[in-house]
């Protein structure tokens, strides 16, 4: 019995280990692409052990006149502000429908799904939040439009509640004479600590990585672009030279923007910093998520 | 009682649910509702200088040249198999690493597992498509390159054949969107009430039995919302990984076309946003029906799974 | 924090409410402003008799200025004020608007669709000048050159402004720049002497053939040819006019000299260039990798890897060249230089059909046209910061010492600011380096089809099919990547089901009729 248990958790493991290295090996890719010398990346190809290192890539992104220090300061505001509002508005909206004798429960529930079917498309969107709003060229633009909450998390949240909080808790609540803001937030809340905590990493990711608000809602502001604006603007130029589109007028343009290794090396100081942060945040992701799990 | 007194009982009891909800649904009012107004271009030719809502109407003329075109039929059918392979197989593997995970001892392991197989999806698809090429570049990619070279193997011109596309399609797919829904699955295997799970092995439960009887049954609800919503979208294909993985490459076109990609390349100069969200519309309304349907059944058979 | 979100939703709510009733809104902006517009216009034709010197700075009227770029242009606000002070006695201010050029089309797009005064003048860039008529984006200009936009017809030829036309109005304005183009090859010279094949000996692409054979042959590791920028072999055109799309469907061959609109795929112009093509991929000249590689050639010849590429040329390219990749270059004109509409309706200035100040727009347009202290602030930014002069004569300019283009806080772009003729050049390039570019636009080769615009509302369903079949072969069958007789063939009737005779009849018939127009 003990050996069978042995021999079973080291076969877990060694899955999850050939799991971990396809994901991981890829980015390995990435990262060694990033520190290798560029001329040794179009002779010798894409390589594990490049035979030249080189940090022009990041000298690249890192002396440009664009303000990185200042890219990075708006995207950890915005991932952690919008994370806060968003998990906050998305269970107080999934809350009430988790209960079974809400009136019109299921009408709200389709209204809610009915956004992920549907949209009216960009520019009726850019219409509203940038004519109506005016939130062009503001910290908002980078908060509100598309990311703060969405259908999917709604519904998950939804779900959640539904299976993981019983009835009885909750009339046992009611009967020590709590109100339903109460409920929520001292009991419900609790409870659900480990969907609040995957729909966060979730919501904090969405804006982490989003560059699309900063692309349709900033025009003028470039002071306010996220880390992932200024490195998407060096993609996107040179994705626009590579397609011809420019014509003959950008010559010395083309040659001036990033290789293939600096794209590379955009990609890391994306990612880095989630993964930097991130063993740190999952140590009281871990935590609630026990917390939660051991009183439900 | 008569309705309107009954709509007053409502409001009386139940006030503190709707206030609760007032922030979000307004904010899908706002976000989300207010601008399927703009619907109404994908029946218009649309000029700028009279405005969305008086330029004329042009009955479903936007919507012509989705059907009138030789390769109606091919990006039909592969935005339609590509979503139903990445639904079956995202699942399987997803509840997979999820039941394996749950199954691992040791804080630390976890964590790094966990920390791992989120990578992927952090990389946005635009760099997947430099890491593919990194790998399947004919000159200098790193199984040509690598792998085939030293196994003394002839180098493949991997943007010029479509035979393998499909599996490159599907693998990529997969390995950038398993870790996200794993960790929804994980955690709602994390939310199992712990007693269930105790009393199973005090019954002296195999390991086996715990996943298929505990496990499994409680992963059922998530499971069918998870599917429900992504059959909403099954005419939707994700632009990244059918126009910039393949390189936007003409030889592989029969196998890496879809509605999505074929929109964007036939508009691309003319920018009619009227034809753009007819063919958005058209997508979401097929995507509705289906779901309308799928959700019906799932009624039928358990009631408290549908999505609505 | 979440108190203040919620205030905004809330106030969003009543917004929103307000909008629901929005069908009527925009018309009704527009009916205002149009009479506004009406009473500005006699008031300011009688103020355009009077001296505009004593023009107050209440009456100043600011204008959004939207502009492309690469980098950040952090001396944007330095560069307004100064271009401001000239402008002062005017009656007009400019506030400009920077947006990087890989996101243009998307943003301008949206800006285009008016509301709250977005953008005012602009460059119709990245979206054929037709598409931005077409979707009512762009302002007529004629009325207004007439008025206030004297200056700018005097500045350019008429038959150059007449280049603007789309339908019966004129909507954007000719700048100065390379607008012909001519195509040819680029070379190592180094691999070239090694050979001992005299460069002037190579007439046409064929000649290349054994050229490329010794050279392969002394460097067998090397490619031997590439494409122009983002290094895919397909060059949009090799030398015949696209009559206004980018995908050829319907062209006038010979370099627009034919006088009738074909289908180039059906030709044998274009089936000789593939043909050739495919026989250098065969040879091994051209990468297996060309239908995938995005790396500029100039970047892969500097590591050593490549040996020449095809390329639109101008006047001192091979200097040019010869900085970015470090290696002697060769130049061998193939095409000769020409002329067309769509070229030249590639970058034009134009008033967006939102703005509310249409006279302001064109007086500041006048300014931007004809006043070279102006030109210059706007292309090559601040004396001292972002350029300095290195001549007695302030005839030439060069970056500031410790400075180069990698971190100047203002990318100087001659060919998005008008009147770039009349600025000083930029070290190394020559002092006449204007004269010759002038001189190369005026020597090309006019297109017979040159200002003629094709309307294709009525196609347009097959141009969206057409479109997907030329993406799916051309530029594979331009590359050499894939065998010709199978897929050459399979093209063609692909196309004819998607409906290009179809496109090419209407684009004659309207082609004829603009002969006509024009006698």
């Amino acid at each position: 019995m003990v050996d069978n248990k042995k021999g079973f958790h080291i076969t877990i493991n060694l899955v999850m280990i050939i799991l971990s290295l396809c994901c991981l090996l890829p980015f390995v890719l990435l990262v060694v692409s990033s520190f290798t010398e560029e001329a040794a990346l179009i002779r010798d190809g894409y390589s594990f052990l490049p035979k030249a290192f080189s940090l022009d890539a990041y000298r690249y992104i890192f002396t440009g006149s664009a303000k990185i220090l200042r890219g990075y300061g708006i995207t950890i505001f915005i991932s952690v502000a919008g994370t806060a509002a968003g998990i906050l508005m998305t269970i107080l909206l999934a809350y009430p429908l988790s209960r079974k004798e809400l009136p019109g429960r299921n009408v709200i529930s389709f209204f809610i799904f009915f956004t992920m079917l549907f949209n009216g498309g960009l520019v009726p969107s850019y219409m509203i939040w940038s004519n109506t709003f005016h939130i062009r060229d503001t910290i908002w633009a980078l908060l509100l439009p598309n990311l703060l909450m969405n259908a999917f998390n709604i519904i998950m949240m939804r779900n959640y509640l539904k299976a993981n909080v019983p009835d009885e808790i909750i009339e046992a609540a009611k009967i020590d004479g709590a109100g339903e803001f109460k409920i929520l937030f001292k009991v419900v809340f609790p409870m659900s600590v480990p969907m609040v905590a995957t729909l966060g990493l979730m919501v904090g990711l969405g804006y982490w990585n989003d560059w699309q608000n900063g692309l349709y809602y900033i025009a003028g502001r470039t002071d306010l672009y996220s880390i992932q604006n200024i490195l998407n603007r060096m993609l996107q130029d040179a994705q626009f030279i590579a397609s011809g589109q420019a014509g003959g007028n950008v010559g010395e343009m083309a040659a001036s923007l990033p290789s293939v290794g600096i794209k590379m090396a955009i990609a890391v100081a994306g990612i880095l910093p989630v993964l930097m942060i991130y063993p740190f945040v999952q140590r009281y992701l871990v935590k609630g998520i026990t917390i939660g799990a051991v009183k439900g | 009682m008569s309705k309107k007194k009954k709509l007053s009982v409502i409001l009386k009891r139940y006030w503190p649910f709707y206030l609760m909800m007032a922030p979000g649904l307004i904010y899908l009012i706002i976000n989300n509702y207010l601008p399927m107004l703009g619907l109404v271009v994908a029946f218009k030719k649309i000029d700028y200088r009279l405005g969305i809502f008086k330029s004329p109407w042009v009955g479903l003329d936007n919507f012509e040249y989705l059907f009138k075109t030789s390769d109606a039929w091919i990006i039909t059918r592969n935005t339609i198999c590509y979503n139903f392979v990445f639904i079956i197989l995202g699942t399987l593997v997803s509840i997979a690493v999820a039941v394996l995970l749950n199954e691992i001892r040791g804080v630390r392991k976890k964590k790094a597992y966990q920390t791992v197989i989120l990578i992927p999806y952090l990389i946005s698809t635009v760099v997947i498509s430099y890491l593919v090429y990194a790998f399947l570049s004919v000159d200098s990619g790193f199984i040509n390159n690598g792998i085939l070279k030293s196994l003394g193997m002839a180098p493949i011109a991997w943007y010029g054949e479509k035979k393998y596309w499909p599996f490159i399609l599907v693998i990529v797919q997969l390995w950038k969107s398993f870790g996200y829904n794993c960790i929804i699955y994980y955690a709602t295997i994390l939310g199992i009430d712990g007693s269930l799970y105790e009393a199973a092995v005090m019954d002296g439960a195999s390991r086996w039995h715990r996943i298929k009887d505990i496990i499994l049954p409680s992963l059922k609800g998530t499971i069918i919302t998870l599917t429900l919503m992504s059959i909403g979208r099954i005419f939707y294909s994700d632009f990244g990984l059918f126009y910039q993985v393949p390189m936007n490459s003409g030889p592989l076109f029969d196998v890496t076309n879809t509605i999505d990609t074929y929109v964007y390349r036939g508009l691309l100069q003319l920018n009619d946003v009227g034809r753009a969200s007819a063919a958005g519309f058209y997508q979401s309304l097929v995507g509705f029906a289906i779901v309308l349907l799928a959700n019906f059944i799932v009624r039928k058979v358990e009631k408290e799974n549908a999505l609505f | 924090m979440t108190k203040k979100v919620l205030a905004v939703l809330l106030a969003g709510a009543m917004t929103a409410g307000m909008l629901s009733g929005c069908g009527a809104d925009p018309a009704k902006a527009e009916n205002k402003s149009e009479q506004k517009t009406e009473e500005k216009a006699d008031a300011s034709e009688k103020d355009a008799d009077t001296d505009r010197g004593e023009k107050s700075d209440k009456d100043i009227v600011t204008l959004k200025v939207a502009a492309m770029a690469f980098n950040d242009q952090s001396l944007v606000d330095e560069v307004e004020q100064a271009a401001n002070e000239i402008l002062k006695d005017k009656g007009v201010a400019m506030d400009i608007t920077f947006i990087n050029i890989g996101s243009w089309q998307q943003q301008t797009n949206l800006l285009l669709t008016g509301g709250s005064d977005t953008v005012d003048i602009l460059p119709w860039y990245g979206t054929p000048l037709a598409t931005y008529v077409n979707n009512g984006q762009a302002l007529e200009l004629e009325e207004l050159l007439d008025k206030y936009g004297q200056g700018i017809k005097e500045e350019i030829p008429e038959d150059m402004l007449e280049l603007g036309r789309v339908n019966d109005n004129i909507y954007g304005v000719y700048t100065d720049r390379e607008v012909a183009n001519s195509y040819g090859i680029w070379m190592r010279k180094d691999m070239l002497e090694e050979t001992g094949i005299d460069p002037s000996t190579i007439k046409t692409l064929e000649d290349c053939t054994e050229l490329f054979a010794k050279v392969k042959e002394n460097h067998p590791d090397i490619d031997i040819l590439s494409g122009g920028q983002g290094g895919t072999l397909q060059t949009n055109t090799w030398g015949w006019d696209q009559i206004s799309d980018a995908n050829n469907l319907g062209v006038m061959l010979d370099n627009g000299q034919a006088g009738e609109i074909v289908n180039l795929y059906e030709s044998d112009e274009y089936e000789d260039y593939v043909r050739l093509m495919r026989e250098w991929y065969e040879a091994g000249y051209i990468s297996p990798d060309v239908l995938s590689k995005t790396d500029d050639p100039s970047v892969v010849m500097r590591a050593g890897k490549l040996f020449s590429a095809l390329s639109h040329l101008k006047p001192l390219f091979g200097e040019q060249q010869e900085r970015i990749t470090g290696c002697g270059i060769e130049v061998i004109e193939l095409r000769p230089a020409s002329l067309q509409t769509q070229t030249v309706q590639g970058m034009m200035w134009g008033i967006s059909s939102s703005t509310k100040h249409p006279e302001e727009a064109m007086i500041l347009l006048n300014e931007m046209y004809t006043n070279p202290e102006l030109s210059n602030i706007l292309i090559n930014g601040i004396e001292g910061k972002s350029y300095v002069y290195t001549d007695e004569a302030k005839k030439m300019v060069n970056f500031p010492e410790g400075m180069d283009a990698s971190n100047t806080p203002y990318t100087a772009q001659s060919w998005i600011w008008p009147n770039a003729f009349q600025t000083p050049v930029w070290e190394p390039y020559p002092e006449d380096y204007w004269k010759q570019i002038e001189n190369f636009n005026n020597n090309a080769l006019h297109s017979k089809a040159l200002g003629f615009v094709p309307d294709t509302s009525e196609i347009t369903n097959e141009i969206t099919a057409c479109t997907n079949v030329v993406a799916k072969y051309n530029a594979a069958l331009m590359a050499g990547a894939v065998d010709v007789d199978e897929n050459l063939t399979k093209f063609r009737e692909e196309l004819k089901t998607a409906g290009i005779d179809k496109i090419i009849e209407t684009k004659q018939k309207q082609y004829e009729e603009w002969l006509t127009k024009q006698k």
